[in-house]
């Protein structure tokens, strides 16, 4: 008993000092703010479409991308689409609110759309020298109501051809179109559900 | 084994000692104060036992919190589970053996997280020193290798591991 007494009273107070370092500053820098790399107000044609992204800034002036990790909204469907951080834009003009959302923080922007004059009447396939078989540009150039006519349409159209005919986008969104075969042929342009469709004849 | 049965009584006990803990992968982070736990099991003194504690660390460091208001983390309360195997080897103590996991939390200041959950493997070791049958101090080590919930960056969760080592001395009342 004298032994376990002693032993306890040699021991017992070590375990009241805890002797080690602490740290005392975080490890980790915390989040500043969250802002979309884009201005705050951003004009864009219905037929163009614009990629966002978002970066977050930390309190040690360090920053990191966040497009892929931020959640985003739109406050007007009628006015654009979003898939994902790509604006796509609807045919009407309007404004939309852009927001990159996460958790609490967030930022938001504001979307002009400007659309076509008319969906139904104020733009037009321009290619028309397609008479033989061959490679052909395809074209469709409208006008607005900020007053740019004949601009050049290089999104949410989409193109279709006849008499085994193959069309072709790059990723510059230049149209080709490969006639192979002649005969009658048919092209086809749809712009918000609007379609124009000129025939050819292949020599 | 069913005179182990026999024998075996719940206990009841506390425990209080030193924490030391250490970042892994070469964050200088560490943490350095005091542990205190009470616990409750069922066994057998000479030879085995299952323990259930619940633990209260005095934080003294600020690893996660990035608030400059704020002092330290905040307290860490957990609960660990136990299995405990000890000898009779006829000398004045019962040496041990423990092995469990555990799980915790403690309060952060941070832009995104205002608590961090933490969870825990646990090894020990100790000696028991019985003062008659149903009252035994104790004395030991024990080793938790922790894994915390990751920090939210928004950009990237971000993982921390600790190793953390602890001395401590307790008492055990057994019914």
């Amino acid at each position: 008993m004298k032994f376990k007494k002693s032993l306890l009273a040699l021991i017992t107070p070590l375990f009241f000092i805890a002797c080690g370092d602490n740290t005392l500053e975080h490890i980790t820098s915390d989040i500043k703010n969250l802002q979309i790399d884009q201005e705050d107000i951003i004009s864009i044609y219905s037929t163009d479409k614009l990629s966002l992204s978002s970066t977050v800034y930390y309190e040690d002036n360090t920053s990191a991308d966040a497009s892929n990790s931020v959640t985003w909204e739109n406050s007007d469907y009628n006015v654009t689409t979003l898939d994902n951080n790509i604006i796509i834009p609807s045919a009407n003009s309007g404004e939309a609110n852009i927001t990159a959302l996460y958790k609490e923080i967030s930022d938001s922007i504001t979307i002009e759309v400007i659309g076509l004059v008319d969906v139904n009447s104020s733009w037009d396939i321009t290619s028309n020298d397609i008479n033989i078989t061959g490679d052909f540009t395809l074209t469709a150039h409208g006008d607005f109501v900020d007053g740019v006519t004949n601009k050049l349409l290089t999104q949410n159209i989409t193109w279709e051809s006849t008499n085994d005919s193959n069309i072709s986008i790059s990723d510059d969104d230049v149209v080709t179109l490969h006639v192979f075969n002649t005969g009658e042929m048919n092209v086809t342009a749809t712009l918000f559900d609007v379609n124009i469709t000129k025939a050819y004849i292949i020599e | 084994m069913s005179s182990l049965f026999a024998e075996a009584k719940v206990y009841f006990g506390a425990n209080y000692g030193i924490f030391e803990e250490e970042f892994l992968a070469d964050i200088d982070a560490s943490s350095s104060t005091n542990v205190a736990t009470i616990k409750a099991g069922y066994g057998v003194r000479e030879a085995y036992a299952v323990e259930i504690s619940l633990e209260y660390i005095d934080n003294k460091a600020k690893i996660f919190s990035s608030d400059s208001n704020t002092e330290f983390d905040g307290t860490k309360y957990g609960m660990n589970l136990n299995l405990i195997k000890a000898f009779d080897l006829d000398v004045y103590v019962l040496p041990y053996m423990k092995a469990g996991f555990g799980s915790g939390f403690f309060d952060v200041q941070r832009v995104l997280q205002n608590r961090l959950f933490y969870s825990s493997f646990n090894l020990g070791t100790g000696v028991f020193i019985p003062i008659n049958d149903n009252l035994d101090f104790e004395i030991g080590y024990e080793y938790k290798y922790t894994s915390y919930e990751s920090v939210d960056t928004i950009a990237e969760q971000i993982s921390y591991e600790s190793n953390t080592n602890i001395a401590y001395f307790g008492f055990n009342v057994r019914f």
